[in-house]
């Protein structure tokens, strides 16, 4: 099994659920790994003298924001039989794709780049996920392509009609059981949010931050609706006010691919031609 | 091959003259489509070159006027031929009209939106439903009744709801009634006898609605009662029970001049049996046993097919404009004080401390003012006016002044009442009374009011000492209106007044099929145009609820269970409580769907769908394309 | 025709009083298309955000007055909503402006008229011909 790890722009978290004990053990045999800075000592070079598709699997973390890091994905891909996009920076852009909230052009997700043959989505993700994907791969059947289904699903808090009577900033209090966090006044992405975590955090008593990624493009005008709709109108002043960081709460994981910032190049070109 | 078929309409020269119509029919030519062009399509001629052309058609696009206007007559023709699919483009409005420089090319991009709307939309199912010939009217007032006639007389099962133990509402403390000055209770009196005539009429008081379910045509309503302490069906109104009462006034009465149902009923805070003691005289006295002070709370449940509102109007809280001092100054009283002083015999002058020289009545107290009331409620000139007449029918010597802001008396006849005050002597002044006080101005006119004011129309300030002020207040819609509107899904306005399905041409209709709006629940009215409205409501509830069939057949939502959350965000969103929790997720009651998307808006997962007239984004590309 | 304006107008009251407007023949600048919606509440966010990307310069968002929602609370919903967004759009970076909603009774076509054109010469600079 030859194998190459690459972190583009990401924080290497994914790196480590490689060395969860329950991944396959195909995974584990005649391994040799040909490419993985952060694990062994070898240099980009490397890759150049390799011929084409003499890697087995390639895996890719992290967003591209540089030449270089573009470059040295296409290299993989010509290289890999296999390329598995892993992590929510790989997928949608991640935590750097809010990059894009101040700057003209930010980083993109490497799915926007190359194919990929598996997509793991999570930040970083679950082992189960990761495990089940290597699964797949290994057994050459494509996951099963279900629709996607909100976090919601597997959730355990308690869900019945609301409205939000205000905006609270998940700090300090316990909010470890009870009604749903939507209804809290809580931010929760979980309703825009693609399942397969099993609802880790929520289990654990946090709200979803989306790390597995916006059931569509427009999650965040999604949720930003649900929670307008919601709120109390003699609140609504408050409910803004509290509405601190609508980007990075909103868009946490996918504003790399929010149609919003492609929006911004559009009007200052307009602004050019005017 | 079936084809999508697009008519198109000059509008005489409206459209025809103003939009390029060969080209329009260029642009939009493609295989697929055929287009048709007509000088009147609304015409009868029109009309049946529209059936004829559009036989076959796989759906059909309208470019012609607003859908109000002949959209219906459009469905109904393609109904005929099998057709469910049709999209109008109101291009006489939207382009002809309204474009400044290129109208044409306005038109071609909004047909490219009505025909990509048309690819989409499905032609939704109708189900036939039976509607049961039984009317709920919430209200017993003027409106209330007359509505329970009318129904009663067409063969409808009525049930007359009241919160108070009496029927009659505001019209039976009247005394007389403008602008003719006849006597209000010999015209309105026989009215609530027929109604204790009237076959198929049961009447409910001291009721209120407290819960809805079902659909138009067959609703189920949940009314809750309070106790009588008298049973309705056993007592005759012999009213003995009255003078057998210890405590004065009695605690068992009927404090009203025509009581309907001709039933007393006990005041449970003034009755000594409540109060713990023994007295049982007016139990003792019925010959019918039909005291009952065990008496309790009850709830029943309806089954009727459509439901009238009639919950009328109060007159503004006028306490609220303080500095007219009512309720902390005794001479100062409402046009209603004064109007139950007169219908219930009891004078005036006996509670005053001096004879009744000089009175002033106050127009507009609290209307027309951004304060208090923005609205000018229509009716009050008139009610102060023959307020006025009357009083000086009965103090000749009093002189009565008017300050108002603009007399607006209504009908062919409102004028001759206002040379008849005039003739009287009755004096007018332009102007807004600044302030009613109990301080005199001079020594001699203590124990009078002084109304502050100034007279408009020669610019100078007036300081009349007066022995009575007469408020005229505007009028709010009754309390209960907003939480009786939030049960049924209607819309009230800003002034809380229910709004009608359309002003002008649908008065009485709703936006919620099946409900109907009867009387000045719906703005202020004097009686007649309340008994106008009311047979309007009536007539448009019997001829809902005497058809063989209604057509229930709403736009489909819908709701995908695999992307739902569950997080019941629509349920509470929903105006009309179409969206229930269920077992699976949810559960759409298509009946009570209104299709107004705004659950589809607060969907966080996109669960929701409008698949028939949602908003969608081919639409968008083609007007931007 | 460039640029575009999109006006999303409820049916009840927006939609209506360009009718109204359109009676008394008042002329809109080319650029603004309506699109009839059954109620302000219902427009989504994601499709304004469509509009713009798609090429819309502008969106308007016409309702019933405060308080005459025929759907009750659908034009209450529908203004938190567009501040929300406009908030959103300011983080961003980009120009809040771009979204604004009026609010008008079915009577009312020259307040619409009014609003139109005010928005369409912060746009573009193309005032009214009035």
């Amino acid at each position: 099994m030859r194998l190459a790890l690459y972190n583009a722009l990401s924080c290497a978290g994914c790196d480590l659920i490689f060395f969860l004990e329950d991944l396959p053990e195909a995974f584990w045999n005649d391994l040799e790994i040909v490419f993985w800075p952060e694990v062994c000592e070898n240099r980009e070079e490397i890759l150049s003298h390799l011929p084409r598709g003499s890697l087995e699997v390639a895996f890719v973390c992290g967003a591209i924001r540089t030449k270089d890091q573009e470059r040295l994905v296409l290299s993989l891909r010509e290289r890999a039989r296999k390329l598995v996009a892993v992590g929510s920076c790989a997928l949608y852009g991640g935590i750097p794709g809010l990059l894009w909230e101040k700057e003209e052009e930010g980083p993109r997700p490497v799915t926007e780049i190359v194919s990929c043959e598996v997509a793991v989505p999570g930040c970083p993700p679950e082992p189960k996920t990761l495990k089940a994907s290597l699964e797949a791969l290994w057994e050459e059947k494509s996951l099963e392509e279900t629709s996607p289904r909100p976090v919601c699903d597997e959730c355990p808090r308690l869900r019945r009609p609301f409205r939000i009577n205000q905006l609270v900033r998940f700090w300090g209090e316990d909010f470890s059981q009870g009604d749903c966090f939507l209804s809290l006044g809580v931010i929760c992405a979980g309703p825009v949010t693609k399942s397969g975590c099993e609802a880790a955090c929520l289990k654990a008593g946090y709200p979803c931050w989306g790390c597995y990624g916006p059931l569509d493009r427009q999650a965040g005008e999604r949720l930003l609706s649900a929670l307008a709709s919601g709120v109390l109108p003699a609140k609504a002043d408050e409910f803004l006010e509290n509405l601190v960081d609508p980007v990075g709460t909103l868009f946490r994981f996918f504003l790399a691919q929010s149609p919003l910032v492609r929006l911004r190049k559009n009007l200052e070109d307009e602004k050019d031609s005017a | 091959m079936k084809k999508w078929k697009i008519f198109l309409c000059e509008c005489g020269g409206n459209i025809g003259e103003v939009v390029d119509l060969p080209r329009v029919t260029r642009e939009l030519g493609e295989r697929e489509i055929e287009i048709f062009r007509h000088p009147f399509l609304c015409s009868p001629e029109g009309q049946a070159f529209f059936s004829r052309k559009a036989r076959g058609a796989k759906g059909v696009l309208v470019g012609a006027c607003a859908p109000d206007l002949h959209g219906e007559t459009f469905r109904r023709l393609l109904r005929e031929q099998g057709i469910g699919r049709l999209q109008l483009a109101p291009i006489r409005e939207e382009a002809a009209w309204t474009a400044l420089r290129n109208p044409t090319e306005k038109a071609i991009r909004l047909l490219r939106a009505g025909l990509a709307a048309l690819k989409q939309i499905q032609s939704f199912p109708t189900r036939a439903v039976k509607p049961r010939p039984t009317l709920l009217i919430i209200g017993g007032g003027a409106a209330g009744i007359t509505a329970a006639l009318k129904a009663s007389e067409v063969g409808l099962k009525v049930y007359l709801l009241e919160r108070e133990p009496f029927l009659g509402g505001k019209a039976l403390h009247l005394d007389r009634l403008y602008p003719r000055l006849e006597c209000a209770s010999c015209v309105f009196s026989p009215k609530l006898s027929s109604l204790l005539r009237a076959e198929r009429v049961e009447i409910l008081t001291r009721a209120r609605l407290v819960g809805i379910s079902g659909h138009p045509g067959d609703f189920e309503v949940e009314v809750e009662c309070q106790p009588r302490y008298v049973r309705i069906e056993e007592c005759h109104g012999c009213a003995r029970c009255l003078s057998a009462c210890p405590v004065d006034p009695p605690a068992i009465n009927w404090p009203v001049p025509h009581p309907v149902p001709r039933v007393p009923v006990i005041n449970p805070f003034r009755c000594l049996r409540f109060k713990g003691q023994s007295c049982r005289r007016c139990e003792k006295v019925c010959p019918r046993g039909a005291i009952y002070f065990e008496d309790t709370w009850s709830r029943r449940t309806l089954r009727v097919g459509g439901i009238i509102v009639a919950t009328g109007f109060r007159p503004y809280p006028v306490e609220k404009v303080h500095y007219y001092g009512y309720g902390r100054l005794p001479e100062v009283i409402t046009l209603f004080d004064l109007e139950k002083a007169f219908s219930s015999g009891t004078m005036l002058s006996e509670s005053l401390p001096k004879p009744l020289e000089r009175v002033a009545f106050v127009h507009c107290a609290g209307s027309r003012d951004r304060r208090h009331l923005p609205y000018c409620s229509e009716i009050c000139c008139g009610l102060a006016l023959k307020a006025s007449l009357r009083l000086k029918e009965l103090f000749p010597r009093a002189e009565i002044y008017h300050f108002y802001q603009d007399l607006r008396l209504k009908g062919s006849e409102g004028e001759g009442l206002y040379q008849r005050a005039r003739a009287r002597d009755i004096k007018f002044v332009r102007g807004r009374v600044a302030e009613v006080s109990e301080v005199p101005w001079s020594p001699e006119d203590e124990g009078r009011l002084l109304v502050l004011a100034e007279d408009t129309l020669i610019m100078r300030k007036i300081k009349l000492p007066v022995d009575l002020v007469v408020l005229v207040p505007g009028f709010v819609p009754e309390l209960g209106a907003r939480e009786l509107a939030a049960l049924l899904g209607l819309c009230p306005g800003e002034a809380g007044f229910f709004e009608p399905r359309e002003n002008k041409v649908d008065p009485a209709e709703t936006v919620r099929k099946g409900i109907w709006l009867a009387g000045a629940c719906s703005g202020p009215k004097d009686l007649s145009e309340t008994v106008a409205s009311a047979e309007a409501a009536a007539l448009e509830a019997a001829n809902f609820l005497s058809r063989s069939e209604i057509l229930v057949g709403y736009p489909q939502l819908e709701w995908q269970a695999s992307s739902c959350g569950k997080c019941y965000l629509c349920v509470e969103v929903c105006p009309f409580q179409a969206l229930v929790p269920a077992a699976e997720g949810l559960k759409v009651l298509p009946e009570l769907c209104q299709a107004c998307g705004l659950c589809v808006s607060a969907c966080p997962s996109g669960a929701l769908s409008l698949e028939d007239c949602g908003l969608r984004e081919s639409q968008l590309r083609a007007v931007l394309g | 025709m460039r640029p575009r304006l999109i006006g999303f107008l409820c049916e009840w009251c927006a939609a209506k009083a360009l009718e109204n407007m359109a009676h008394k023949r008042l002329r809109l600048p080319d650029g603004f298309m309506p699109l009839r919606v059954n109620c302000s509440g219902a427009v989504e966010l994601s499709l304004i955000t469509q509009a713009l990307y798609e090429g819309a310069s502008g969106v308007l968002v016409g309702g019933c007055p405060k308080g005459q929602c025929h759907y009750r609370e659908g034009n209450t919903r529908a203004a938190i909503r567009l501040r929300a967004y406009r908030r959103l759009l300011e983080a961003l970076g980009l120009p809040p402006d771009r979204i604004r909603a009026v609010w008008v009774g079915s009577g009312e076509g020259e307040r619409l008229y009014q609003a139109i054109w005010q928005f369409w010469k912060e746009l573009t600079g193309e005032a009214s011909p009035l």
